[in-house]
Order: C-alpha cells, then structure tokens, then sequence
C-alpha cells in the first residue's frame, strides 16, 4: 500500500473528512503557523505540527512513498511592499521568483529532503492567484510564479485545481468559504475579513483530494515499476538513531 | 643682534614631510590624509552617487549603519536580484554617473530646470532607457513601463537631494558621449550597451578643467537652491579609463582625465565652504601605495584597495560606528562599471 503524507497549513482543514477514510494518507497541519512550525529531527520524525490525521506521534519521514505539501507558498509575498507601480514588470517577477524560493513551504521541503528523494517531496500551492494575494501584482498569477519558481527549487509541483479554479487560476468562489473547516478537529476560526473567501471548503476539498489521488498514482506507478526493476530501494536507509 | 627669521616649514606637522609622512613608514602606517570640512557622524543623511567607485562608498555607509538614504528602495528586503536591478547601488536609480556634465542634466531634470527628452531604445519587444542602460537587464516590457520608471527615479533622485544633509559624489570620466543637435548627454556610447551608435546623431567630446568646473558648481549650485543645507563631498574615482576616444594612449588620457578631475575638485573645496574631498584616489594610485590596491589587470580596485580607503574615511570622521569592527569589505566584483563595457566593443573582456 502507497503510504503518504500531506503536511499543510490551514489549508488542508478542507481535506479531513476524505483523509479519515484513507488511513495509508497521514496528515499533519500547523493551521495559523503556515508550515514554519513542521520541523523534520535530525533522525527523519516530523515535528512541530498542531493537528494530525492517521499518524502516530512524530510519524517517521522515510515510511512514506511520497510527501506532499499543501500549504500558501506565495506567503513570502505578504511581506511586499504596497507601492508596486515603482517596480518594472522584470524586477517584480525576479523578486517573486526569489522571495517564493523562500517560501516556508520550500524550506520544510528542503528539510524533507534530507530523509526523502526530491522527486518525492510534491508541493501543492494553495491555489488562489498572486493578485488576490498582492494587490496591485495582477499581471501573475500562481502558476506563472510556481512556473518561475519550479527550475529553481528541485522539487514537483502539483497544481491540483482542476474544477476548482478557472484555467487563469481564478477561484470559483463556489468552492470557497472564510475560513477553514476543520471539522470538530479544532476550533473553528473566527471568519476574518481579509481572509476573504481564503479556504477551501468541502466541496473544495473533495474535488482537491480526488486531484491529489490520481496525482499520487501518477507518481507512484512509474516508481513502482523501477523498483521491481531491480533499481536501488526507493527507501532511502533511516539514518541511525541518535 | 638680530634673529635669523625660522622657517615656515619648520613648525609644521609631520604629514606635511614626505619622508616623515610617507617614507619612513609602512603604507599601511600612513595617516592623517584627511581632515573632514563638515561633520558626517551616524545620524547625518548621505546620498552617494556618481561613478563606479562611488558604489563602495555607499556600501561601506551602509554596512557601517550610517544613515544612507536610499530614495528608490527595492521590493522587500534585497533580495539577490536587487543589485542586477541596479537597487540599493546608489541612493535612487541613476545609473552610474560619470561626468559633471551629466551630474548636471540628473539635477536640472530633477530640478524642473529641464525636462529630459522623450528618447528611448527599443531592443527587440524590450525598451531600454538611453540615460540608465543597464538598470533593467533585459529592459523594460513596455514604453510605458519604461517612462514611469524614469519618473520614478528623477523624483526619487530630487527627493534625495532635499532629504540629505551630505551628498557625495565621485568624478569618474571627462569623456562623454552627447546628441549632437539635442544636446543632451548620454552616460555610456550608444551601441554599447544598448542602443545603435549614428554618427549623424552621436558626438565625442572631451571636457576640459573650465566645462568640468563651471557644470559641477552649476549642479551644486542648483542642488543647494533645493536644499541651502547640503554639503557636497567630492571623491575622484581611481580607477582607470576602460577605453579613450581622444586618439590617445590609454595611459595618457586617463592622466588627463583625472587630473582635470582631481584639480576641479580641489578648486571647488578651496573656494566654497561647503564643498569637501576626500582622497580615495590617492590612496589608492599614488606612488606611496606602489599600486598594491590594484586588481591584477591593473585597473579593478581589489577589495583590500576598497577597505583601506574605507578605513580611511571612518577613521578620518571619528565616529563611534567607525570604531566598530570592520564589517568584509564589498566585493569589487560586484560593482556595477557601466564603462567596462567598452572594451567589449572591442572583443577585450
């Protein structure tokens, strides 16, 4: 059985009540802290995390077939500043292609891919467009900065907004709601208002799950045919215990 | 009886003896070369622009927490990109400025007191601005963009020179390149690094010790009508002439040039009050430093050349940040010289 793990933010509050049926697809979430929280130990356990589905305590790294990290890489573009018509069209995707390699999202990654290949550290950008992120930054959208960002980083990214959002990236605000929906899993947080139609909600959710299902078998197939293949065990070994 | 009159010479300070000052002592022992008109402490807002020397100035000011003013800042908080974007180089977005001449058109069109023509290269779909051609490495997208930015930059430049409380510039070229009926300057040759060179548009000429004069008090002059509080530090760049136009050999024009620009900057600082020089080009080109400073192509200033200038100023001024540790020295190789691209013309690299 393909075992996976989805760490996120609050983002992933959407995908709960599918997760819970799935028990080979764990899931850890740091909701409020982004992903800066999630740490992987020296010995491969990921720590750091608020809420989790299917996990034991600090879940082993190098279980799972394949990581995924479903959180707001655009994050780091919450500390741009408002005066944006300043900047040449250039100089501003040169930045965000920068600032987004620095994303929280991309260093949990990076740590991740001290237990697990690259290729199996998948991340999952919260789909809204950078323009509902930035004001002022219409000109890109999400996918145009993850496309910037993707030569740089090393690791796959997923869009997985088939459904959910317009080909442009746009969300149907059908599928959103104010905050997120965690299901009883923790309190609820209180609608904010610049968190305007921010979360998925779980109409969202089910079409982003069966997304990141066929993802999974996408990815998962073709390495598990190089593995009966005689090719190095896709495990890598677990470093010693400390 | 009456007393043989003493000398002159004979009260003065050791500094003022070469064998003293220079002769009986390591280079690195060499001190006292300035004595600072005006006071610069950590709290004085400073702009630096001019060549490219004048880029380590504004770095080590930076580095040293003087208070820099950076007018034209970039996106968040310097990224890599900044400085190919020509961000955070000098206190708003000039571009390298060479000549006084062209000082003067920045703070005229700053100023209001001209308004910059409406020229403009296109490079394929790209747009480069003929007075900064390197500020966008690939160009700007559009026209429009292009235009704004140029906006952007002539009120940040203006911005900085009524916030600042010291200016500095460093003189680097008496050559320049202008439009031959407009008569407006250009900071590098068309064609060189963006552009197309037509000789029924483009003139070579060189300044001489009047025009470099007369167009640097004008742009102080100016420059103090915005703000009758700014003082004016002069440096002049060491480092040699990448090319000469003048039919010349390279050694001999680059003599000319910056003796013209040395000599202007030591007219200015003894006739106004608030005008001062510092002398980073004589730490680094003079005999007594025996060319240690020197990159080994005998142009670049290596990066000890920048710190030991540097440790100069700070130690001249007397400031507490100049008693701090040293931070690394900038790393020359990371200094934007718009003018080095002329030898490309050529096939030198």
């Amino acid at each position: 059985m393909v075992e996976v793990l989805i760490a996120g933010d609050s983002q992933t509050g959407a995908l709960f009540h599918r997760v819970r049926r799935h028990p080979n697809v764990a899931l850890v979430a740091a909701p409020g802290q982004r992903v800066k929280n999630i740490q992987i130990t020296p010995d491969g356990q990921v720590t750091g995390y608020e809420v989790q589905l299917n996990s034991p305590a600090a879940p082993a790294l190098h279980r799972f077939d394949l990581a995924y990290i479903y959180a707001d890489m655009a994050e780091p573009l919450t500390l741009m500043p408002k005066r944006l018509h300043r900047y040449s069209a250039a100089y501003l995707a040169a930045h965000v292609t920068e600032r987004l390699q620095d994303s929280h999202s991309i260093r949990l990654a990076r740590a991740m891919a001290q237990v697990l290949p690259p290729r199996r550290i998948i991340l999952i950008p919260k789909p809204i467009p950078l323009s509902r992120a930035r004001a002022g930054f219409a000109a890109m959208t999400l996918q145009d900065a993850t496309a910037r960002v993707q030569p740089h980083i090393g690791f796959p990214i997923a869009h997985l907004t088939s459904g959910i959002c317009a080909p442009d990236g746009t969300p149907d605000p059908a599928f959103y709601e104010n905050s997120a929906d965690w299901l009883g899993e923790v309190p609820k947080p209180d609608a904010k208002p610049d968190h305007d139609n921010d979360h998925l909600n779980t109409r969202g959710g089910d079409l982003l799950f069966e997304a990141f299902k066929r993802d999974v078998a996408a990815r998962f197939i073709p390495a598990r045919g190089n593995r009966h293949r005689s090719s190095p065990p896709t495990h890598p070994t677990p470093p010693p215990p400390p | 009886m009456n007393q043989s009159p003493t000398s002159p010479y004979a009260d003065l300070p050791d500094h003022a003896f070469w064998k003293t000052a220079v002769s009986t002592r390591s280079m690195f022992d060499i001190s006292a070369l300035w004595t600072p008109r005006f006071a610069l402490d950590a709290t004085t807002p400073v702009v630096t622009y001019g060549s490219c020397f004048a880029q380590h100035i504004g770095a080590a000011l930076r580095q040293r927490g003087f208070n820099w003013l950076n007018m034209e800042p970039p996106a968040g908080d310097a990224p890599r990109t900044d400085p190919a974007f020509h961000y955070n180089v000098f206190s708003a977005r000039t571009g390298n400025i060479y000549t006084t001449t062209l000082l003067r058109q920045w703070v005229r069109w700053a100023a209001g007191a001209a308004t910059p023509p409406d020229e403009f290269w296109t490079c394929g779909d790209r747009v480069k601005d003929p007075f900064r051609p390197r500020i966008e490495p690939d160009g700007f997208a559009s026209l429009a963009e292009a235009q704004r930015s140029r906006r952007v930059t002539l009120n940040s430049f203006a911005d900085s020179i009524r916030r600042a409380r010291v200016f500095v510039f460093t003189l680097g070229l008496t050559e320049r390149w202008h439009h031959l009926t407009e008569g407006y300057e250009y900071p590098l040759c068309p064609g060189t690094a963006a552009g197309t060179f037509d000789p029924t548009l483009h003139g070579f000429d060189t300044l001489g010790f009047a025009d470099t004069l007369e167009s640097l008090w004008d742009a102080i002059h100016l420059m103090r009508q915005i703000n009758p509080d700014l003082r004016v530090l002069l440096t002049v760049s060491p480092v040699p002439l990448t090319a000469t136009m003048s039919g010349d050999h390279v050694i001999p024009a680059t003599t000319l040039s910056k003796s013209i620009l040395r000599a202007v900057c030591g007219e200015l600082a003894r006739t106004l009050p608030h005008v001062d020089y510092f002398p980073a080009y004589e730490i680094i080109s003079s005999p007594a430093f025996r060319g240690t400073f020197f990159a080994p192509n005998q142009r670049d200033v290596a990066a000890k050349g920048v710190d030991c200038v540097m440790q100069h100023f700070f130690d001249a001024l007397d400031t507490s940040p100049a008693h701090a540790p040293a931070p690394p020295p900038p790393d020359p190789a990371h200094v934007i010289c718009e003018e080095a691209l002329l030898a490309r013309a050529k096939g030198l690299h």
